[in-house]
């Protein structure tokens, strides 16, 4: 099958149609269209839930609710404010963040998975070699953080931990763990400009 | 919600962008069954092939109302324009388009037992050339005069259609080349005077007015209904393919389109993917296949084709 267009006015490119369009399909019913979003971000939306929640059980509810979601509610995104991975991200953190505070068994949490949420090493993506790459320098850009910034920001995104209890883990006040934060993303705005 | 307190909105969208590329660290991938399940779970909240409601999914519009509405925002539009001002693409001053609304609306009259009104039986098929002789003959009309037995002759029409039930909706009638019922025949007017009031428009410089999700769906499913029957009659052969075809926005929704009548629908060959809206005015040849913009998947010449067969109402 080849993807080519009438008239050469939409982004579509070799990888196929674009998160915009594919979108607006989800929107009149393409269930084809939320096959093909699925298949892009699914291990996105996976990986992220299964790290911050520490349960294969809870990612697979997770993913299922945020793709569910997406299908309902497509018109909640909006091209112009932002990429549809920033948009499931997004949905992902939110929902798992919500489980990990429900969990008041967290330290049974990190064993389940393995490693702690400070551990930025690649997990399998398959044979998406873009993906690969993108992860690859996200992980260098995020290495490359100093490492109070660095732990301030892992513990809160991948640990769900709120500002107080980062500050807690690191023995910092809270408005210092959240300004290492926001440095951080910062920070890594700038390192990792051109991929947003 | 902005969990990380960025101070601007712009901060927030920024955050928000770089915790996704955050995300791709740790991305894995899901059992392979979980697909399916989230597939099925997307199904049974709504199903495959219909909209959301914002854009007329689930709904139900009334074709009589539908019909009454278009025709008023057509009158609203024919209010700022003048008799002589020329409409495309036929050319016609205002006047005639007036004088071949009439004509229509006698026949359409006529066809639902309201009166009598005689016609060259031999042109009935035709649409623009049953009309042809009144448009030709109000070239030095008064255009005061046609608009006013124009509106006379359309406010019968709905009010009358305005007080059918749904036994009498459902009733046969021919109109034109199509055997049809009396709802689908008023779906086939909203779609004609909707492509008057865009040309009109046109004409006046003004933007027409937005057709709401509903009245769209009705035209969308009314376009994509008269498919094969376009294909028949324009001598496009589609071969033994279904085409999918994705309309976007409002009245959008998808159809899986055998290209040949009696057959199922099987596996698409091709995919096309474009807006409602414009789809619409594809279908009242108000644009070629060729100025559409599509998606395309699959062979680009069955696309052509495709896109020629949905080009069948002459307005």
């Amino acid at each position: 099958m080849t993807m080519t267009i009438v008239r050469p006015v939409n982004t579509v490119t070799s990888s196929g149609p674009s998160d915009v369009s594919l979108v607006a399909r989800i929107a009149v019913g393409d269930d084809r269209a939320l096959q093909m979003v699925y298949d892009r971000y699914s291990p996105l939306v996976y990986g992220l839930a299964r790290r911050v929640t520490g349960s294969t059980g809870h990612a697979e509810e997770i993913t299922q609710e945020v793709f569910v979601y997406l299908w309902q509610n497509p018109d909640r995104f909006d091209g112009d404010r932002g990429t549809l991975r920033a948009f499931l991200g997004a949905l992902t953190h939110r929902r798992s963040v919500d489980e990990v505070r429900r969990n008041t068994r967290r330290a049974a949490r990190e064993d389940r998975v393995g490693g702690d949420a400070t551990n930025l090493e690649l997990l399998e993506v398959g044979e998406n070699i873009e993906r690969s790459q993108t992860a690859e320098r996200v992980r260098a850009a995020v290495s490359s953080l100093p490492e109070q910034q660095r732990e301030a920001l892992l513990l809160a995104y991948f640990g769900g931990c709120t500002f107080r209890q980062v500050g807690e883990r690191l023995g910092i006040p809270e408005g210092t763990a959240k300004s290492r934060l926001r440095l951080g993303l910062s920070n890594l705005a700038v390192l990792l400009e051109g991929l947003t | 919600m902005n969990d990380f307190e960025a101070e601007t909105p712009d901060a927030e969208i920024l955050d928000a962008e770089i915790l996704g590329l955050l995300a791709e660290t740790s991305a894995a991938a899901p059992p392979p069954s979980l697909g399916a399940r989230v597939a099925n779970a997307a199904m049974s909240v709504r199903p495959g092939g219909q909209a959301i409601a914002a854009l007329g999914g689930g709904g139900r519009t009334d074709t009589a109302l539908a019909f009454v509405q278009t025709v008023d925002e057509f009158k609203s539009v024919l209010a700022q324009a003048r008799g002589f001002e020329i409409v495309e693409p036929y050319g016609w001053s205002v006047t005639q388009l007036i004088a071949h609304l009439l004509e229509v609306d006698l026949y359409f009259g006529r066809q639902l037992g309201l009166w009598d009104h005689a016609i060259d039986d031999a042109l009935e098929d035709d649409h623009l050339a049953m009309t042809e002789a009144a448009v030709r003959a109000s070239v030095r009309a008064d255009f005061a005069d046609m608009v006013a037995k124009w509106i006379a002759a359309s406010d019968a029409l709905c009010r009358h259609v305005a007080q059918l039930d749904a036994d009498q909706r459902r009733q046969s009638i021919k109109f034109h080349m199509l055997d049809t019922t009396v709802s689908t025949a008023l779906v086939v007017r909203v779609f004609e005077v909707w492509t008057h009031t865009e040309d009109l428009s046109r004409t006046l410089r003004r933007d027409p007015p937005e057709l709401d999700a509903g009245r769209l769906h009705l035209m969308t499913r009314a376009a994509i209904g008269a498919f094969q029957l376009g294909m028949l009659s324009g001598n496009v052969d589609g071969g033994q393919h279904t085409a999918r075809i994705v309309l976007t926005g409002r009245g959008g929704g998808v159809w899986n389109q055998p290209l040949q009548p009696g057959l199922e629908a099987g596996e698409p060959s091709v995919t096309i993917v474009a807006d409602a809206v414009e789809f619409c005015r594809l279908a009242a040849q108000r644009i070629e296949p060729a100025d559409l913009n599509a998606e395309i998947d699959g062979p680009m010449d069955l696309a052509i084709t495709v896109l020629r067969g949905a080009s069948v109402f002459a307005a």
